[in-house]
């Protein structure tokens, strides 16, 4: 065998061979159908090998995302929880203020107290947009994904359906896949993909509307 | 800092309200927003700015490009610009600096933060 370093050595390995070689009328359509094939799938897996580095590549971005709006609406949360338990909490020193003696001075800076534990609050929802950008970014890299399978999966089937060869290969794939993705880990896929929360799939009137029958 | 005429640039409704609620406490009464850069260029056409504060992410014409519209225009050459965004890459502040924002705040801020640097450019 010779020293291939590229698909274009390869290629033209499998070229030399089959000129070197005196085949019989039925074996050369064959080698020819075969030739075909290799030289139009070797580009797409490829390009599959690419897609699927890229893919891995970006995913963990997504997820530290994912990560990051998690802290942020958490971080957010307990700001608001903690600046409206301190507004609580000046707002009985206020009554108590009221109820007593009058001092007008102290009485003010209470309620300055109060609007800017008010003010904080209202810039702690500044994480709606941050983390709206973030699921955004989520949105565009899983979109760039889905394409780039899909466009894969379109290749692969034009190529299935060119020649029968071409079908038979597929065939043998598909069997060789059945047999190794058992039953367990399919459903193991299924489960870690399952939707979570399907929002929205029911309104409250149609709950209460199950429980009166 | 109480008499100035300030423009808001942001798409984020939540943000728009935020930013109002942080100009209305530090007194400033002449507030107008837009929503986008187009929106914005339009609104500059109309009156005239003493501050123009804007976010970067924005749809149609985002903040980058807007700073780079109103630098191309004479009025504008020197007016203030604040951005107010979540980039916070030291490239993106320097891709910001280049375009000719005159200051850069990272979301989220504090209305401390936006006061002082609005006091800041004001000089």
């Amino acid at each position: 065998m010779g020293d291939y370093r590229s698909i274009d050595d390869v290629l033209g390995g499998i070229e030399t061979l089959r000129n070197s070689l005196r085949f019989s009328d039925e074996i050369l359509p064959l080698i020819s159908d075969l030739f075909l094939f290799l030289k139009e799938i070797i580009p797409l897996m490829l390009e599959a090998n690419s897609s699927l580095r890229e893919s891995a590549n970006k995913i963990p971005t997504a997820s530290e995302n994912l990560n990051k709006i998690s802290e942020a609406t958490e971080m957010a949360a307990n700001e608001v929880m903690d600046r409206l338990e301190t507004i609580n909490a000046q707002l009985d020193e206020l009554r108590q203020g009221v109820t007593g003696q009058v001092n007008k001075e102290k009485l003010t800076l209470q309620i300055d107290q109060i609007q800017n534990s008010a003010s904080e609050i209202i810039f702690a929802f500044q994480f709606q947009d941050i983390t709206t950008q973030q699921l955004e970014h989520v949105h565009r890299i899983l979109e760039a994904i889905h394409t780039k399978f899909m466009n894969l999966m379109k290749s692969f089937t034009t190529l299935r359906s060119s020649s029968q060869l071409g079908q038979d290969v597929f065939g043998a794939i598909d069997n060789v896949l059945h047999e190794k993705l058992d039953a367990e880990s399919r459903k193991y896929f299924e489960e870690k993909t399952r939707d979570i929360m399907r929002q929205n799939a029911i309104s409250q009137d149609d709950i209460d509307e199950f429980f009166k029958k | 800092m109480e008499d100035k005429v300030i423009l808001f640039v942001e798409d984020s409704p939540t943000m728009r309200r935020i930013i109002a609620n942080s100009l209305s406490r530090i007194g400033i009464k002449d507030v107008t927003e837009a929503e986008h850069g187009l929106d914005a260029l339009q609104k500059v056409q109309q009156k005239d700015f003493d501050m123009i504060l804007t976010d970067w992410n924005m749809p149609e014409m985002n903040g980058q490009e807007l700073v780079e519209e109103l630098r191309k225009m004479d009025k504008y050459k020197n007016v203030p610009i604040l951005m107010i965004t979540t980039r916070g890459m030291q490239d993106d502040v320097m891709t910001a600096i280049k375009s000719g924002v005159n200051g850069y705040i990272v979301k989220p801020f504090t209305p401390e933060v936006l006061k002082k640097k609005m006091q800041e450019l004001f000089g």
